[in-house]
Parts: C-alpha cells; structure tokens; sequence
C-alpha cells in the first residue's frame, strides 16, 4: 500500500514505453500474421508470375520460396518462444508492479508458444500441395 | 496545494480508510456530484455526452433496429411456409432478406454490442466516464442516421435488393441501376463512422482510464474482450469501408475496379468485403463473451478458472480470425494452397474458443453455481454455440464447403453461432446488468418463460434449417416447387420463428414491466466481485463518488463494504465543488495514478456535426454534388470550433487527489504522451494506414488477376513531381518534429515558451501546399482518366488518398500554429505538437509508399 508523504518512484514527464511492453505482448501473434500475409501473397503473386511453373532440382521454385518463408517465421518464433520460456521466471524490469509483471511474462511465453503451433499448422500444406494447382 | 517537487516527482495519496476531510455527507456528496455530472433533461438532453446517456441511446435505438430485423425475419419465415407461396413477390423479397441481413448485422448486432461497452465500460473499470463524451455522441448520431437512411429507403420501397454482402457484379450500376444499392453503400458506411470511433474511443478509455491499482492483471475480463474487439473494429472495418466508396465512386462517377472489361474484378469486392465480414463475427462475439466471463464466476461464487489462458485465447483469437476471410470463397477458384492456409486457420481458430468454453464449464465445476435467471440463457448460450462452432469446423473443411455452399446449412450455421454467440449472453446480459438502470429486478417467472419459448422456438427454426440445406435448398430464393421434399422442413422452421418471436416478446415485456413494478434491487443483488457493483443502483451519472485503488480482480468480494467507503468519498477525487468532470488516469501497464483528466460536459456540437455530415452523405446519395462541398465543409468547420474549444491558454496547476492529502496529480493537459487524445490519435491511424493497405492489396490482387495489369503505355517514367512531393513531405513531417521537439527545452511556464514551436507549425503547412500542389500535378499529367480502366482508377484513388492526408496536415498545421499564438501549445502542454507531428511523419511514410507503388512498382511488375 502507499506511504503517505513518500514520493512516486516515476517522474510524470517521462514516459514508460507502455506501448513497446503491449506489443511485445503480441509480437508472436505479429510474426504468425507477418508469415500469414506473405505466404498467401507470395502465392497469389508466384502463380500470376513466371515463378510459376519453374523448378529446381526437381522442386517447384515457388514451393521452395514458400517454404524458406516459412521456415524463417518459425525459426523466429521458435526464438521468441525458447526465450520467453527460458526467462518465465525472471521479471521485466519495464512492468510494475511484480504481480503483473509475472502476469505480462506468463502471457508472452502463451501467446508466443500459440502463435508457433498456429504458425506450423498454416504452413503445412506447403508440404502436401503442389503450389498453383487450381 | 503541494506541486511536484524540485525532481519533478509527486507525493502518493494515503491509504483509503479515511472519510473526507470535507465534512459532506454520501447524500450531500451524491448532490454536488450530480450538479456537475447530470444529464440535462427535456430536449436538451439530446446534448448530453455522458457515457451512460450515450450508451444507453445505442442500446435503444438497436432494440429498435433489432424489432425492426425480427419482423422481416417472420416476413422470410411466412413466404417460406409452404411451397409456391405468392404472400411477397421476388423483388420484396429480395428487400426483405437483404435488409432483414443488413439491420441486424450492421444496425443491431455491432452498436447494441458498442452501446453495452459503452455504457458498462467506465463502470466496470471504475471510471466515470469514458475517454471522449462527445466522439462517443457523434458516433451515436451517425449511426442513427446512416440506419435511418436505409429504414427510409424500406418504407419507400427502394431498399437494397442484392443481398446483406452485395457482391459485384449484380451491385454494380449495369445490373443495379436504381438508387437502391446507393442507399446500402452510403447508409452503412455512414454507420461505420460510428464503429471504428467507438473502437477508438474503447481502446484508449481501457488503456488509460480505470481505477487506480487496476493493472492489466487486476483488469476485468470483460475489458480484455472489449480491447481485442475494438482492436479488431479499428482494423476490420477499414476495408469494408474503402470498398463501399470504391463501388460508389464506380456505380456514380463510372471508375473501374470491380467491371472486368475495364481491369477490374468481381472478386476484389469479395475480399475486401469479408476481409471485415469474417472478423465481424468475432467482434460481435467477443464483447458478448466478455459479458459471459463476467457473469460466470458471479453465479460459480468463484473467480474465473485459467484466467492467463482465457486472456491468451482472446488475443489469438483477435488476431488468428484475420486469417479466415477466404472461406466465405471457397467456390471462387483460387489455388487449392490458398485454400488450405485458410481452412487451417479456420480450423485453429476453434481452439482458442473451446479454451475459454472450458474455462467457463471448469469455473462452474469448481464453484458452486447459482441457476438464477441470466444462468438460465448462459446455459442456452453454451448449447447453442457449441453446435454453432462445430458446424463452423465442418465449413471449415474445403470439401463440404462446396456441397454446403450457399444452402440454408449456412443459414443455420451462422445463425447459431450470431445468436447463440451474441443474442443468448446479450439477453443474460440484459437481466444481470438491468438493476444499474433501473435499480429493479426482473421477473424469474416471465423471464424463464421467455428463455424456453426463445431457446425451443430457435432450435425448431435452425436444426432443422441444417436438414434443408442438406436437401438442397439454395439461399436467397423467394418460393420453391412443391415436389422437392422441403415443404415440411421449412413449415417447421416457420412455426419455430414465430415461437421465437413470441419469446423475444414476452422478454421485452418482462423488461418494460419490471422497470414498474419489478422487486427493488438491494445492493450487489447478484453477489459479484467486480467493481460496478460497489456503485449505488441505479447507477448516478458520475457512476462513483470517488474512486478506489484496487487491490484484486474482484475488490468487491475483497471489501463488501467498498460501496459504503466510496460513497463517503474515502478514495481519490471525491469533490466536485469546482465544477469540473474530473476522474483519474492510469499507466496501462501498472495501473499506476499518472494524471487527472478533464472532461467535457453537454455540447450540442456532436448533433450539429452529425447532421452536416448527414447532408454530406445525402447529397451523395441523391447526386445533389453542389451539396457534397456545403456537407463538408460545414462538418470540418464545426470539428475545427469543437477542436478549438479545447484545451487551455495557461499550464493548469496540479490536481489534489483528496480535499484532506498533500498528493496531487497534473492534469491531462500537461502529460503528453499518455494522455488519451494521444492513444486515441494513434488506433486512429491504425485504421487510416488499414484504409491504405487494403487499397494496395486491391492494387496487387487486381495484378495478379487482371489480363495485361498494370496497361504497359500507362507506366510512367515521369519522376520529378513525385520526388518533389516527397521531398516536401519529408519536409513537412521534419519542421513539424521541429516544432514538437523544440519545446522540450523551454523553461516550463515561460511567457510564450510556445510560440517558437508556431512558426514551425507555419513552415509544415507550406511544405504541405508544396506536397499538394506537386501531387495534384502527378494526378493531372501522369495518371489517366480514372473512367479508362482500373489501374487508373486505382492509382487515383491512390493519389487522392495522399492528397486528402496532406490537405488535412496542412488545416491541422495551421490550426495548431494559430492556437499556439492563442496561449494553448507550451512546453508543459505540447499534445497538440506532438500529433501534428505523428500525422505528418504518417503523411510522408504513406505518400512515400503511394509514389513507390505508381512510379517504380509498375516498372519492376512489368
């Protein structure tokens, strides 16, 4: 509880990067979007373009080129969620108070560990479907 | 008064415990506070911004809608009784249906929904208000209107015809030539000005505006589904928006974007039309699933099980549901990959659902529920949208998709999930919160009457609507021959309508009798936690007397008597003898005092805008287009008096919190960066840039689809005007940096410290005619004639988009350095910089990216 008198730790004309601290929150959720948006992009794109029907070594191109897509978001996102689990238990110094700094950290590693599992759910078809094929 | 001290920090309130030192008694305190928050009354009260007024408005005039979207619905159900029935013919009927779509989804569903969290929000966080009283009137009278000009087109016989998602080609001017579509394209859009304020008024209200101590952690759950689903409004609805002035401006000025002999295509309509359809059905069921997670835990006697998960699974849900649009186009023939990423989504979008779903049957499992009445349409709820969600993972599935395309297995489909998901928690909703408006309680008896004759007449009409779809039978079709085995089906469906609507009946009649004769609610009568319920009922229009610090999620199971302190003014900002609508703001993270905000009181303003913007929408409608300019202008003149308005010419002092406390706190006027006009700004141009992504993917999805995209002798390799305008928007956005950043400097409170920052207002509005007068040139000379072919069309719109921002950076400019000279910019009041300069910086990033996509993306696409 408040001390009377004492005074508040947070001088009123600097702000707190709240903004910052709400879209880390998300920044999972940014990524699986970010992943979303450009694979079904790059295929409509791909398909209307003459990516579309060259291979590699046997591979279609645009296959490939979705694939690297989405292997990279995972990568991040693995990243994002190793480390936001690994550092569950220490508190960011950027949330006050502790209660709710546990509440942000818990709720980042969640949203960072669903936006992975969504993320490797979207792409799997990459593996199965042939790119264009109508 | 004590200030802050000589390192700028402020001393903090003591505790609560304490009654004011001001000797008022909680009648005395109620009166002060009444005089300066109540409601004019008689027909002044159509001035009144207070945001129980307010919401309440919404919530009336979408009761209204929704009587209005019910009669046409028994309409539907008479004519489709029996086979071959000549009770309406196809062309009423096809109003009907469409209106029957338009009013609920648009009229009813979305501003009852707003006008709940509206009304609820403050009280629940432990406000008095929300964030803008009057954005949040002028969007009231908006969405009044645009719904009137639709109900006017009905009475007169020219309502739409072309179905609730008016697809392209039949809405276009060939096929659609009357003003019927018009009404639809202007009516609704002109609705939507009110959602996408009242997203933005409800994000920065949740972020900035509740009680002290309530971090995000001790935040109720109901705001938590308010902020995702105005997240959602703020970037959903842009795109509806953009295509209802794309396919106004082709149906009256003849451009081209949805006619595929000029360059465009039907589909381009389809998605930016579900692209806000599909998150539409989430924004309307997550503030109804908030309500749930409200009620819930009150009848379990017990906080919400799982409540990190449930957070989790609304913010995934707010952001995996933008990912499902394409569904409602599975027939469309896109590539088969397409397909699946969206089915995928679709798919996973369940689970975040079925988590919450679980977290609300555990919290009655661990709890001991209560069956009271609101229970009784929980449970109705939990049935029906179960079977709505699971019918959804089967529409999900591409292949059923096709058999089940436009059948009345979609009906059925969507109806359980809107009015399982919306309408069951809304009428829960409606009895539980009822006694803050009446201070009543309803009537057990007629109320279960109503549920069970609502709950059985809905399953009679939509079960059994699944079996006629799988029959066979399409949407959209007025009769149907006798001989197809339908008949018995669609006489079921009937007869449950009109059940339903005699449930829906004696529910309105169950609520206007108990505001007369219903039992008078004592205090908390459903023994819940949260803190509207430490509010006297009915609720007085400042909502609480002073304001609590918050130690929990449900403070008032914590303190039972928290009411009782609160009324003897025992917690922060308990006087109004100043006169002035005072409450507090917090840190969005930590819940953290961080300044006083002051707001405004009645203003006819709202009405007066709203009503030029009605004349600009009409001359539109009725192509009266000398009239379009009188509209607005007159609007933008009335926002600049209203802007002008506030503010203050001098640094306000700092607020005590408490008459008998040395803690005090600045106002809104001096905290820059977290006051709410500066988040509220912010969404604002989340949706505005939405606005620009969604004409840039019409822009690439026209590439991709159209024949010879963008024509070859319309690549212009012309780059002197679009380097000039650039360069002079870069300009404009660094002078009004300028301008923002040298103030920081100044000596706060020194006479004129402001007005260095005017002259680099003054710079920013030229830098913006030279912008303008530059791009209006690449319109002229290097874009041709809009009426040719899409890409010229959408490349002027592209321009136009640009050229609108400029102009309006150029008003702002000129407006903040006039006001500046007027005493309102300081080094201690610097909002008003530090918006001119986080639009400018937007202007340039987006005209940057507009002058890239006309001058070099063609080239490398070609």
């Amino acid at each position: 509880m408040n001390q009377p008198g004492k005074p508040q730790a947070k001088p009123f004309y600097t702000p707190v990067p709240q903004g910052r601290v709400l879209l880390r929150l998300v920044a999972g959720l940014g990524v699986w979007a970010s992943c979303f948006v450009l694979l079904y992009a790059g295929l409509s794109l791909g398909c209307a373009s003459a990516l579309a029907g060259k291979q590699v070594a046997g591979v279609s191109l645009l296959s490939a080129l979705l694939t690297v897509i989405w292997v990279a978001h995972l990568g991040a996102l693995a990243v994002m969620f190793w480390r936001a689990w690994r550092n569950r238990h220490v508190l960011p110094t950027d949330v006050q108070p502790a209660s709710t700094a546990r509440f942000t950290s818990r709720l980042t590693w969640v949203l960072h560990g669903v936006a992975l599992v969504a993320t490797v759910v979207i792409g799997l078809p990459i593996l199965m479907l042939p790119a264009c094929s109508a | 008064m004590s200030g802050p001290s000589h390192d700028g920090t402020l001393p903090r309130p003591a505790a609560r415990g304490q009654p004011a030192a001001d000797g008022l008694s909680p009648v005395a305190r109620h009166h002060q506070m009444d005089a300066v928050w109540g409601a004019p009354r008689g027909w002044r009260a159509l001035s009144s911004v207070n945001h129980s007024s307010v919401g309440l408005r919404f919530i009336g005039t979408a009761l209204v809608f929704f009587l209005i979207g019910g009669v046409l619905a028994m309409l539907i159900r008479a004519q489709l009784a029996v086979s071959g029935n000549d009770f309406l013919d196809a062309a009423t009927y096809n109003q009907i249906f469409t209106m029957h779509g338009t009013v609920m989804m648009f009229l009813f569903a979305i501003p009852m929904l707003e006008g709940f969290a509206l009304y609820l929000l403050p009280k629940v966080l432990g406000s008095r208000d929300l964030a803008y009283p009057r954005l949040g009137a002028y969007a009231y009278w908006c969405y009044l209107f645009g719904g009137l000009i639709l109900i006017g087109a009905m009475v007169m016989g020219v309502a739409p015809h072309q179905g609730w998602f008016m697809y392209t080609p039949l809405s276009g001017a060939t096929y659609s030539p009357g003003i019927n579509a018009d009404v639809w394209l202007i009516g609704v859009t002109f609705s939507e000005i009110s959602a996408v304020c009242g997203g933005v008024e409800l994000i920065a209200t949740i972020l900035r505006m509740r009680s002290p101590g309530m971090s995000l952690l001790r935040m109720p759950l109901f705001a938590w589904y308010i902020l995702v689903a105005a997240a959602m409004i703020v970037v959903g609805f842009p795109p509806l928006i953009l295509g209802s002035i794309l396919l106004e401006v082709e149906r009256s000025f003849g451009w081209a974007f949805f006619e595929v002999a000029r360059g465009g295509d039907p589909l381009l309509w389809q998605h930016l039309f579900w692209m806000f359809g599909h998150p539409e059905v989430y924004i309307i069921f997550l503030p109804a699933a908030g309500m749930v997670s409200m009620m819930i835990p009150t009848f379990a006697g017990r906080p919400i099980v799982g409540h990190v998960w449930v957070v989790a699974s609304v913010l995934a849900m707010g952001v995996l549901s933008f990912g499902l649009w394409v569904h409602h186009m599975f027939t469309v023939g896109i590539p088969q990959l397409a397909q699946m990423f969206f089915s995928a989504a679709s798919m996973l979008v369940a689970i975040p659902t079925a988590v919450q779903f679980f977290a609300w049957i555990a919290t009655l499992w661990a709890g001991k529920p209560v069956i009271r009445l609101p229970m009784l349409y929980l449970f109705g709820f939990l049935a029906v949208f179960v079977c709505g969600g699971l019918t959804g993972v089967m529409l999900a599935l591409v292949p059923f998709n096709w058999q089940v395309h436009d059948t009345h297995f979609v009906v059925a489909h969507l109806h359980y999930v809107l009015v399982g998901g919306m309408v069951f928690p809304l009428l829960a909703a409606v009895y539980y919160w009822m006694p803050h408006v009446t201070g009543r309680m309803p009537s057990e008896t007629l109320g279960k009457w109503a549920f069970w004759l609502i709950f059985i007449g809905f399953n009679l009409t939509f079960l059994v609507m699944h079996l006629t779809g799988l029959l066979g039978m399409p949407r959209r079709v007025y009769t149907y021959p006798g001989d197809v085995g339908w008949d018995v089906f669609n006489l079921a469906s009937s007869i449950g309508g009109f059940i339903q609507a005699i449930g829906f009946a004696l529910f309105l009649l169950d609520v206007v009798l108990h505001g007369r004769m219903g039992k008078i609610a004592r205090h908390n009568p459903w023994g819940a936690g949260s803190l509207e319920w430490a509010m006297p009922t009915p609720t007085p229009t400042y909502n609480i007397a002073s304001l609590p610090e918050v130690r929990s999620r449900e403070p008032v199971w914590d303190e039972p008597d928290l009411g009782a302190q609160l009324a003897a003014g025992q917690g922060d900002l308990p006087t109004a003898e100043h006169g002035i609508r005072q409450t507090i703001a917090v840190e969005p993270l930590s819940g953290e005092r961080s300044s006083v905000i002051e707001l405004p009181g009645p203003s006819w303003m709202p009405l007066y805008a709203a009503l030029a913007t009605a004349v600009f929408f009409l001359a539109l409608l009725f192509k009266q287009y000398l009239w379009v300019p009188v509209g607005g202008g007159l609007s933008l003149a009335i926002f600049l008096v209203w802007a002008w308005r506030t503010g203050k010419r001098h640094d306000p002092a700092p607020v005590r919190l408490r008459p008998d406390d040395t803690a005090v706190l600045p106002t809104h006027y001096v905290v820059t960066d977290d006051a709410p006009g500066w988040w509220g700004v912010t969404f604002a141009l989340v949706a505005d840039a939405m606005v620009l992504a969604s004409l840039l993917f019409g822009y690439l999805f026209l590439w991709t689809v159209a024949p010879n995209w963008p024509p070859p002798q319309w690549i212009t390799r012309e780059f002197a005007a679009p380097l000039l305008a650039t360069a002079a928007l870069l300009g404009a956005a660094l002078l009004a940096r300028q301008g923002h950043v040298g103030l920081h400097g100044k000596r706060p409170n020194a006479d004129g410290s402001g007005n260095g920052s005017a002259i680099w207002s003054w710079a920013s509005a030229v830098a913006g005619i030279m912008a303008f007068l530059a791009l209006t040139y690449v319109l002229l000379q290097a874009v041709p004639d809009p009426r040719m072919h899409a890409y010229a069309s959408i490349v002027s719109a592209l321009v136009i988009y640009a050229l609108i921002h400029i102009a309006i950076g150029i008003i702002m400019s000129v407006h903040i350095a006039c006001r500046t000279h007027a005493g309102y910019v300081s080094s201690m009041r610097q909002l008003e910089p530090r918006i001119l300069r986080r639009w400018w910086s937007f202007t340039a990033a987006s005209g940057a990216v507009i002058l890239a996509a006309i001058h070099f993306l063609p080239e490398t696409l070609a």
